[in-house]
C-alpha cells in the first residue's frame, strides 16, 4: 500500500527474505493457482488411492477383540471373536448400503459433514465435522502406529524405538504432503493390492492348511510376553456382557477408513455416483473378507496380541501359515511390507481428508479463515500442520500403543458413520422418492447402530481415554458454534452498514494525524504517505510522556526543517490510548463545528497514521511494545475515523541501502534526503493561523482540491 | 467528551493560582479583552518557513482558548503541561477561541 520511493529501492522489486529461501528449498518451487486441477481417478486406481486407511484396518481390528477377550474369557476368547466380528461385519453391510446411497446422491463433495450439514442444517453438521476431524487425527496416529507395529514384528530390534520411528514416519508424511504428495497418488495404490493379495493369500493357504489338516497352532497360555490370558472356559466364569461390548467397540475399529469413498467422491470419473459406488462395493467386500478372514484364522491358530504390541496377531498367522522354510519367511517379510505400506499409506489418507474437511467447514465459517488457505505447493498446509501436531501430540501421550489409540478411535468414526445414517434416513423419509422405504430402514437402523457403538464405546471404554473425546467433543462443537456466531454476527453488521458505509465516506474536512514518538525513518514515511492522502489537514501528533523527550523532538523537528506542522499534546496521565482516543473525537468535533459555521455539507473525518518501525518477527516480539496496536483498536471504535499502521522495515532498508555501513549515521541520512522530498512536495495545506484574522477558514483554500480527485 | 476528573483536576488548579481577575474561558465571547489562567494541553509548531507560528491549547476546566505567536519556533516555558495567565483580545476563525500574540505570564513550573 506504501508507496516506496524510487531511490531507496536500489534493485528494483522486493527482496526475498532467507526464510523463503529455505521454504523453497525444502518444498520444491511454488505451484501457481491455477495449476490446481481435478485430477480424476480410473475406478482401481480410486479404490487404490482412496480405501488404504479402510482395508489396513482389517491389520488390526480382530487383535484389539482379542485383547479385551482373552484376559477374562480365557481361550473361548477365539470361539467369542466369531460371533463379534459376525456382528461387525452386519454394521459394515448397512453402512455400505448407507455410504452407496450418499455417494449416488451427493456426488460434488460428500461425506458425512455434508450429509448431515443438507439434512440436519449445518449446526447439527458440526458434531459430523468434530467427529471426523477428531477421527482424522486419530487414524493418523493409529494407523502409523499400526503400521510401526508391521515393521516390528518382523524386525523386533526397532520395537523400543517405536515411538520415535512413529513420529519420524508423522513428520515425514507431513513434509510430503506439504511439498504436494497428491501428486503422486497414484503411486499410493500399489500397498493397497499388495496388501490385499498378501494377506488374502494368508487367508486362503490358512484355510486350505486346515482343511488338509495340517495347519498348527500356537499355544498363548504358554508364551512370555501374550496378554494375560484368563483360565474360565467362557464368558459364564465372572466375564460380563461389559467384556463382550469393550470387545466389539474395540473391533469397530476394523470399519475405520469405511468413509473416505464419500470424501473423495468428487476424484471420481463420471459418472461419479456409479463408480463410486461399484468401488465403495468392492472395498467393503475386501474389507469384510480380510477381516473375517483374520478373525477365523485367529480361531484356528489361537494367535494372541502381545502386551508390548508386537509381533501383531496378523503378522503370527502369517508365520504360521508360510511356516518356517527360507520361502516361507520370504513371503512372511512381504505380508510384514505390505501391512507397513498400507498402514503408512493409510495414515496419509487423512493427510488429505483433514485439511480438505477443515478447509470445508472453515468456508462454511466454523473454523478459522486461515484453513482456507492454500500454500506453497497448493496444499491446505494449516490444516496438515494442525494435524501433525495433534496426531504427534497424541502419539506421544498414548506411547504409540496401538490398544491405547483405539479408545480415541471408533468414537469419531462412528459418529460420522451415524450422521450419514440418519441424515440419508431423513433423506429419504422427506422425499418419499419410489421404492425409498427399505433405504430408509437401511439407513436407519445403520445409523441407531452406529450410535449403539458410540455409546458402548463411551461408556465401556470410559476410563481408558474414551473420556477426553466424550469431555473434549461437545467442547469442540461448541467452539465450533461460537466461531461460526463471531462470523456470522460480522457478516449481518456487514450487511446492515454496508451501503450505507460505503456511500458515506464523503469528507468535506479531513484531518490525517500522523502519530510520531521520535523523528526516524518510520515517521518520515508515514508523513509522505499521509500527503498523498490529500487531507485537510496534516498534523503531526506527539503525546507527552516525557517533557525531555517532548522537547529534543520539537528541536529536532525544527532543525531537519519538515514542514508538517508538530503538534505536542500533553499526555500528563500517561494513558496513551485513552489520550489518543480523546484527540481523536475532539478533533471530530472541532471540524465538525467549524464546518457548521461554514455551512459545509459532508461529514468529518479523521484518518491516524501510526508509523511502526518493524523487525523481524522474533526481535519484534521483544522490541515492541504493541501500543501502536492498541491505539488502532481505540480508534477503529470511534464513527468516521480510521487508523492505519504503516509498517517500515528499517533494518532491512538499512542494510540494502548502505551496506556495510554503521546505522545510526544512516539513518539520520537518509531521513533528511526523504525530508527533502517532503518540502519539494509539499504544497502548503491551508492553516487558519496563516494569516491575521484567518478568515477563509481552515479547509476552504484544500476544497476544489480535493474534489477535483 | 472531556473527562469529568479532568475539568475537576483543572478546576482546582485554576482556583489554586488564586487569580481572581482571570475570566472563564467558557464566559468569552468574541471580540472581548480577555484575561484567562490556564494550563497548557498541547503545544504546535508550525513550521512554514518565514511565517511560522507556535500555538498552545490553553484550557482552564471550563474551556480552551488557542493561542498564536507569530514568527516564533520556540518560547521558553510555553510547554505541554505548563501553567499560563494570558491576557489578549479575543476571536474566533473558524468558530475556534483564539488569541493571537497574547500577553502571557508564566506561574510555578509544574512540580515546582
Amino acid at each position: 500500500m506504501v508507496e516506496r520511493p524510487d531511490d531507496v529501492e536500489p534493485h528494483g522489486g522486493l527482496a526475498e527474505t532467507v526464510g523463503y529461501g529455505l521454504k523453497r528449498a525444502l518444498l520444491g518451487r511454488p505451484l501457481v493457482t491455477s495449476g490446481l486441477s481435478s485430477e480424476k481417478l480410473s475406478k482401481p486406481i480410486a479404490l487404490g488411492v482412496l480405501s488404504p486407511d479402510c482395508i489396513s484396518s482389517s491389520a488390526y481390528g480382530t487383535e484389539e477383540m482379542l485383547y479385551e477377550l482373552l484376559p477374562y474369557a480365557g481361550l473361548a476368547a477365539f470361539t467369542i471373536v466369531l460371533p463379534i466380528t459376525a456382528v461387525i461385519l452386519l454394521i459394515l453391510v448397512l453402512m455400505t448400503l448407507s455410504y452407496r446411497q450418499v455417494v449416488m446422491v451427493y456426488t460434488k463433495v460428500g461425506g458425512s459433514y455434508v450429509v448431515a450439514r443438507e439434512n440436519f442444517g449445518p449446526r447439527i453438521a458440526q458434531i459430523a465435522a468434530v467427529a471426523l476431524l477428531i477421527d482424522y487425527v486419530v487414524t493418523v496416529a493409529v494407523q502409523s502406529a499400526a503400521g510401526t507395529v508391521a515393521v516390528a514384528s518382523a524386525f523386533p530390534a526397532i520395537g523400543p524405538y517405536r515411538v520415535e520411528l512413529t513420529i519420524g514416519v508423522v513428520l515425514l508424511l507431513c513434509y510430503g504432503n506439504l511439498r504436494g504428495i497428491r501428486e503422486a497418488g497414484r503411486a499410493f495404490a500399489l500397498p493397497t493390492y499388495l496388501f490385499i493379495a498378501s494377506i488374502g493369500s494368508v487367508i486362503v493357504v490358512g484355510i486350505i492348511r486346515e482343511l488338509l489338516g495340517n495347519l498348527p497352532m500356537y499355544h498363548p497360555e504358554h508364551y512370555h510376553g501374550v496378554v494375560s490370558i484368563g483360565h474360565g472356559s467362557g464368558l459364564i466364569a465372572g466375564a460380563s456382557i461389559l467384556v463382550v461390548l469393550r470387545s466389539f467397540a474395540n473391533g469397530g475399529s476394523s470399519l475405520t477408513g469405511l468413509e473416505a469413498i464419500s470424501d473423495g467422491v468428487s476424484a471420481f470419473r463420471e459418472p461419479t455416483g456409479v463408480n463410486a459406488r461399484k468401488v465403495l462395493g468392492v472395498m467393503a467386500f475386501s474389507l469384510g473378507f480380510l477381516v473375517a478372514g483374520v478373525s477365523w484364522l485367529a480361531h484356528v491358530t489361537h494367535a494372541a496380541p502381545y502386551i508390548s504390541g508386537y509381533p501383531s496377531v496378523i503378522s503370527q498367522e502369517a508365520k504360521l501359515v508360510f511356516g518356517s522354510s527360507a520361502f516361507g519367511h520370504a513371503l512372511y517379510l512381504i505380508v510384514q511390507a505390505a501391512s507397513a505400506l498400507i498402514l503408512y499409506t493409510g495414515a496419509n489418507t487423512s493427510f488429505n481428508g483433514f485439511p480438505y474437511l477443515a478447509s470445508f467447514v472453515a468456508a462454511d465459517r466454523f473454523l478459522p479463515r486461515q484453513l482456507t488457505k492454500r500454500g506453497h505447493r497448493l496444499a491446505f498446509s494449516n490444516g496438515i500442520v494442525v494435524l501433525t501436531v495433534a496426531s504427534v501430540a497424541l502419539l506421544i501421550v498414548t506411547g504409540a500403543q496401538v490398544n491405547s489409540l483405539v479408545p480415541f478411535y471408533a468414537i469419531g468414526v462412528f459418529t460420522g458413520f451415524t450422521m450419514a445414517g440418519l441424515g440419508m434416513a431423513r433423506y429419504h423419509s422427506r422425499r418419499r422418492e419410489p421404492g425409498w422405504r427399505p433405504k430408509f430402514w437401511v439407513n436407519l437402523s445403520g445409523g441407531l447402530l452406529s450410535a449403539t457403538v458410540v455409546l458402548i464405546f463411551a461408556v465401556a471404554k470410559f476410563t481408558e481415554g474414551a473420556w477426553i473425546v466424550v469431555v473434549l467433543f461437545p467442547i469442540l462443537v461448541a467452539v465450533l458454534m461460537r466461531l461460526n456466531r463471531e462470523y456470522r454476527a460480522e457478516a449481518a453488521i456487514l450487511d446492515r452498514v454496508g451501503r450505507k458505509a460505503v456511500h458515506a465516506a464523503n469528507y468535506s474536512s479531513h484531518h490525517v494525524y500522523v502519530f510520531v514518538n521520535g523523528v526516524d525513518l518510520a515517521a518520515v514515511e508515514a508523513l509522505r504517505y499521509g500527503r498523498s492522502l490529500r487531507p485537510t489537514e496534516l498534523t503531526a501528533v506527539h503525546f507527552m510522556i516525557d517533557a525531555e523527550h517532548a522537547d529534543h523532538l520539537r528541536r529536532r523537528w525544527a532543525d531537519l526543517g519538515i514542514v508538517t506542522p508538530l503538534k505536542i499534546v500533553d499526555c500528563p496521565d500517561r494513558r496513551l490510548t485513552r489520550c489518543a482516543g480523546e484527540f481523536v473525537l475532539e478533533s471530530l468535533s472541532r471540524q465538525r463545528e467549524s464546518a457548521r459555521l461554514r455551512g459545509a455539507k459532508g461529514q468529518a473525518g479523521v484518518t491516524v497514521l501510526l508509523p511502526r518501525r518493524s523487525y523481524a518477527p522474533l526481535l519484534g516480539r521483544l522490541l515492541h511494545d504493541r501500543s501502536a496496536d492498541r491505539i488502532a483498536r481505540v480508534i477503529s471504535r470511534i464513527p468516521s475515523a480510521a487508523a492505519t499502521i504503516i509498517p517500515y522495515d528499517v533494518q532491512s532498508r538499512i542494510r540494502q541501502t548502505f551496506p556495510g555501513y554503521p546505522e545510526e549515521g544512516l539513518a539520520r541520512a537518509a531521513v533528511e534526503r526523504l525530508r527533502d522530498r517532503l518540502t519539494d512536495s509539499h504544497q502548503g495545506s491551508g492553516g487558519a493561523h496563516d494569516g491575521p484574522g484567518g478568515e477563509a477558514g481552515s479547509a476552504a483554500p484544500d476544497l476544489p482540491d480535493r474534489e477535483s480527485s | 467528551m472531556v473527562a469529568g476528573t479532568e475539568a475537576l483536576d483543572a478546576d482546582e488548579s485554576w482556583a489554586d493560582a488564586g487569580e481572581p481577575d482571570a475570566t472563564p474561558i467558557s464566559d468569552c465571547r468574541d471580540r472581548d479583552w480577555v484575561n484567562v489562567n490556564g494550563t497548557i494541553r498541547s503545544v504546535t509548531l508550525r513550521p512554514h518557513g518565514a511565517g511560522q507560528t507556535l500555538e498552545a491549547d490553553l484550557w482552564d476546566g471550563t474551556g480552551e482558548v488557542t493561542l498564536v505567536w507569530y514568527g516564533r519556533d520556540e518560547i521558553h516555558g510555553v510547554k505541554p503541561g505548563r501553567h499560563l495567565i494570558v491576557q489578549g483580545r479575543l476571536c474566533c476563525p473558524a468558530g475556534r477561541p483564539t488569541i493571537f500574540n497574547p500577553r502571557y505570564e508564566l506561574r510555578s513550573p509544574p512540580g515546582g
